[in-house]
């Protein structure tokens, strides 16, 4: 389990959330992410590593490759922070949804029975 | 071959006490009235195919969420959906409304969340708790 100061320190950097928002998408090489970022491969190796002790990312080796992914279990948080985020708008938009229309229900229900009968 | 990895749309559907017709105007164009988002922003989705999605801050910033990519009344909505991030980290959100004993199911289907930016998204809770500490 890595240290907390650890992880937001290795999350405050803005190459490093480059690295994680480009590993969301695939696994990649180094070679593959220093193409795609402003950074030497050297700087790309040294902020893996950062995130890699922070817990973040993994590495996994294919024949002679290396490739980093981010750890399936920050990607289940997110998943999990998004599904709680839909639960509570969709939770809003029924009780939102029911409010107005048993709204209309009473407008409707003065509408259908008018003043009482006087006999 | 490719590398790319799979996720599973996340799918989530509740209950609503209104006919479709209902569900899909409140849906849209009240939008700003039940999103359970910031209170001092306001929300909008404009109601016709290529609206955007916007947010509106207090300080007068005007930020896009997504866009409307299908509008079909009162069946489905599809949007693309990126709140505060640029459209590299787009999803997909599909919402279904179908009839059922007395009132609708909305369905919402996102797929690609996992292009949602990790910075405001992913670690939102544990930043939000090392700031309580400190």
């Amino acid at each position: 389990m890595a240290d907390r100061i650890e992880l937001l320190g290795a999350f405050a950097d803005p190459t490093r959330q480059a690295v994680l928002n480009l590993l969301r998408s695939r696994p990649s090489t180094v070679g593959e992410l220093a193409d795609r970022l402003p950074v030497s491969r050297p700087a790309v190796s040294q902020h893996l590593q950062v995130l890699k002790t922070a817990g973040l990312v993994d590495e996994e080796r294919r024949g002679t490759r290396h490739y980093f992914r981010l750890n399936p279990k920050r990607l289940a948080e997110l998943r999990e922070h998004i599904d709680g985020m839909w639960r509570d708008a969709l939770a809003a938009f029924s009780n939102f949804a029911a409010k107005e229309s048993s709204g209309n229900d009473k407008r409707r229900k003065t509408r259908a029975y008018p003043t009482k009968r006087s006999r | 071959m490719t590398n790319e990895e799979k996720h599973e749309p996340i799918r989530q559907s509740v209950h609503v006490d209104c006919s479709r017709e209902d569900a899909f105007r409140l849906f849209t164009e009240r939008f700003g009235e039940w999103w359970p988002g910031d209170a001092d922003s306001t929300h909008e989705i404009e109601p016709w195919k290529d609206g955007k999605i916007v947010q509106r801050t207090p300080s007068g910033d005007e930020r896009e969420w997504g866009a409307v990519t299908a509008w079909d009344p009162p069946d489905r909505l599809e949007l693309t959906w990126h709140p505060g991030a640029n459209t590299d980290h787009a999803g997909t959100v599909e919402i279904e409304f179908t009839v059922e004993a007395d009132g609708t199911r909305v369905t919402l289907t996102h797929t690609d969340w996992h292009l949602a930016q990790v910075d405001l998204v992913c670690f939102a809770g544990f930043v939000h708790e090392m700031m309580a500490v400190a």
